[in-house]
């Protein structure tokens, strides 16, 4: 009891080398000590905001203690002054009364390149052995404890376990129906377009508009049909050209020679139809109709990729 | 009138208009777009700025047609320190009598060649415009109606350069036209230089009346226009205004704005003269095309973002021909 009250009381010895410059005390936590346990020794430096202090190093004659490690210093300060305290952990193994030395700090102020010196009291310490008691019974080593089994634990490491076991069950369900649901690709026939407009012709033919009296609604159909046919065959915005645009582009086109001069004369009769209120002869809607059907023909691609029973089922 | 009857009569009264080219291409070597245009304005009775370098012969083509025409022509050069009285004439107080004449200005003829229109202040070309929509000049108490035909052609300096008044979009818009004027092709220069060197350029003749003109006016007005090519000309300009509308999302954050209901009627209207000047009875696509840069251009503002990645009116007219469908 009474160590442990020594223990608590610190011991700091202060020396006042400098008037209001710098001061320094050197302490430990307590005196009394058991071997082998950790002596924290600080030493506390105060001094004016421009003074510059070197950190100290412990003296070489610490013989009977042994330098354990040494901590990172702590600063702070107020509106005067700064406080740092370098703090160093030693320990001592042998039984003895033992003296920490003087430490020597060195510092310097802001307009002054040379350093000066003070120097802290030493403190005493005592370093005790473990007391063994000679009158009582030598004891067996005890033998291991057996930890009693945590329910708790238990329980949640289970309920993890669960966890997983659920959860690798719903992914793998999940995947399956995933699976089962995912769609069949559906083969896509690609109707060429010398089948679509040629489709679409006879559709125009059947519906029999010029003969009905919409000749006008007749042109404007065909020649929608063979510039719709233009744009798919050879890539031409034909729905967006007029009729000299229309012939222009076709120029550039290997198969021009075929289709030129019908194109044009084919386009012009519908536009004069169209745009200038006139009135076709029946043999010249018959004509547009044949010139239409032989502009596609002459320019079927060389090889047809699609079936006889595949145009009927489109 | 039947269509066939229309047609015919076209291609009879519009013979003048070969006689005026082949009188004009006399001195003037290329730029047929140039000329052709201006005899849209002329027949379409709407007046054309013209855009374009220094010596692309804009004051040689309209003296030579004013020449072929037995007609007018004044150059009025604009300045910064021109006045309103400078261009429409100002009253002047005799001595003598104790009276007031009037001194009618330049603008009293029928081709007005407005060279650098934007570089006189507002008030003059105020002063011009309003004569431009008006066709009658008021001097003092006096209204004077200026002679039939009236076409102004104005110049414009690139609106960068410094002392220069940018024509607003409002009065902009009163120009049928805007013509853009490109160098001469190779062999077109070589045909104006060795017409130069030798003097070789032929005399022209007046070919053609001021009321020739303005009978091919009246014809022009009875062209057949087809509900087809009426839809074609408002899809084209409702495009310019709403390009999501057709399809055309690109141009959504590019324009300011589009074309106004003059853009609408001037592109009939310069349809209707390039369906005549192609001695036609009526309008096909084609003459919508062929004139609709030249309606549009100045008519389509774009947004500083567009402006900033250099997308100019040209290109969109050119997204909106290729996305609109022709009839």
């Amino acid at each position: 009891m009474v160590r442990f009250l020594l223990g608590a009381i610190c011991i700091f010895i202060v020396v006042n080398v400098q008037a209001q410059t710098i001061s320094v005390a050197a302490y430990t936590d307590t005196t009394d000590y058991l071997v082998g346990d950790f002596i924290n020794y600080e030493i506390e430096v105060v001094t004016r905001k421009n003074i510059k202090v070197i950190s100290p190093i412990l003296p070489n004659t610490l013989t009977q203690l042994e330098l354990i490690t040494r901590e990172e210093s702590i600063s702070t300060e107020d509106e005067k002054s700064k406080t740092t305290i370098y703090k160093f952990i030693i320990a001592g193994y042998d039984s003895v009364r033992a003296v920490i030395p003087p430490v020597v700090v060195k510092y310097r102020t802001a307009d002054d390149t040379s350093f000066k010196k003070i120097i802290t009291d030493s403190v005493v310490i005592h370093i005790h052995t473990v007391p063994v008691s000679t009158a009582e019974e030598i004891k067996d080593v005890k033998s291991p404890i057996t930890i009693p089994y945590n329910w708790k634990w238990l329980l949640l490491w289970a309920a993890i376990v669960l966890l997983i076991i659920v959860a690798g069950y719903y992914s793998y369900k999940k995947y399956k129906q995933k699976k089962s649901e995912r769609p069949v690709e559906k083969k896509i026939i690609i109707i060429p377009p010398y089948v679509k407009a040629l489709i679409a012709l006879e559709n125009l033919e059947s519906e029999r508009l010029w003969q009905k009296g919409f000749v006008k609604d007749y042109h404007s159909r065909i020649t929608e049909i063979i510039r719709n046919y233009f744009e798919e065959r050879f890539d031409l915005p034909a729905m967006e050209l007029t009729t000299t645009e229309t012939i222009h582009h076709l120029k550039s086109i290997k198969e021009k020679e075929k289709i030129l001069d019908i194109t044009y004369d084919f386009l012009s009769n519908a536009d004069l139809v169209k745009f200038a209120k006139f009135q076709p002869l029946e043999q010249v809607n018959e004509k547009m109709m044949k010139q239409a059907k032989e502009i596609i023909h002459s320019t079927i691609p060389q090889k047809p990729v699609i079936t006889e029973e595949e145009i009927v089922n489109a | 009138m039947d269509i066939a009857e229309l047609n015919e009569k076209i291609k009879n009264e519009s013979a003048f208009i070969d006689l005026l080219l082949g009188e004009i291409r006399k001195v003037i070597v290329g730029q047929k777009e140039m000329i052709e245009r201006l005899i849209v304005g002329l027949l379409g009775n709407g007046h054309i700025l013209l855009e374009g370098v220094p010596g692309l012969a804009k004051t040689l083509a309209i003296t030579t047609l004013s020449s072929a025409m037995k007609a007018k022509f004044q150059r009025i050069q604009f300045t910064p320190d021109l006045l309103p009285a400078d261009l429409i004439g100002t009253q002047i107080y005799n001595q003598k009598d104790g009276n007031f004449l009037i001194k009618k200005g330049p603008i009293f003829a029928n081709f007005i060649l407005a060279d650098e229109i934007n570089r006189a202040p507002a008030k003059v070309q105020s002063a011009l415009l309003e004569a431009m929509q008006e066709r009658q000049i008021t001097i003092g108490k006096e209204t004077f109606k200026l002679e039939e035909p009236f076409l102004v052609l104005a110049t414009q300096n690139p609106i960068e350069q410094e002392g220069t008044y940018p024509l607003p979009e409002a009065q902009v818009d009163r120009f049928m036209l805007k013509v853009k004027i490109t160098y001469p092709a190779r062999d077109e220069e070589l045909a104006i230089m060795r017409q130069n060197i030798n003097n070789t350029a032929k005399q022209v003749q007046p070919v053609i009346s001021p009321n020739d003109i303005l009978r091919g006016r009246e014809l022009i007005k009875q062209i057949y226009i087809d509900g087809k090519i009426e839809k074609y000309i408002l899809d084209i300009v409702f495009a310019s205004r709403n390009p999501a509308e057709f399809g055309l999302n690109n141009l959504v954050d590019m324009i300011n704005y589009g074309g106004s209901p003059r853009a609408t009627i001037n592109l009939a209207l310069g349809a209707k003269a390039m369906a005549f000047i192609k001695r036609r009875g009526y309008v096909i696509p084609e003459d919508v095309r062929a004139i609709c840069h030249d309606v549009l251009r100045h008519r389509i503002a774009v947004t500083y973002e567009a402006e900033a990645e250099n997308i100019t009116p040209e290109y969109i007219i050119n997204e909106i021909l290729n996305k609109v469908e022709v009839p």
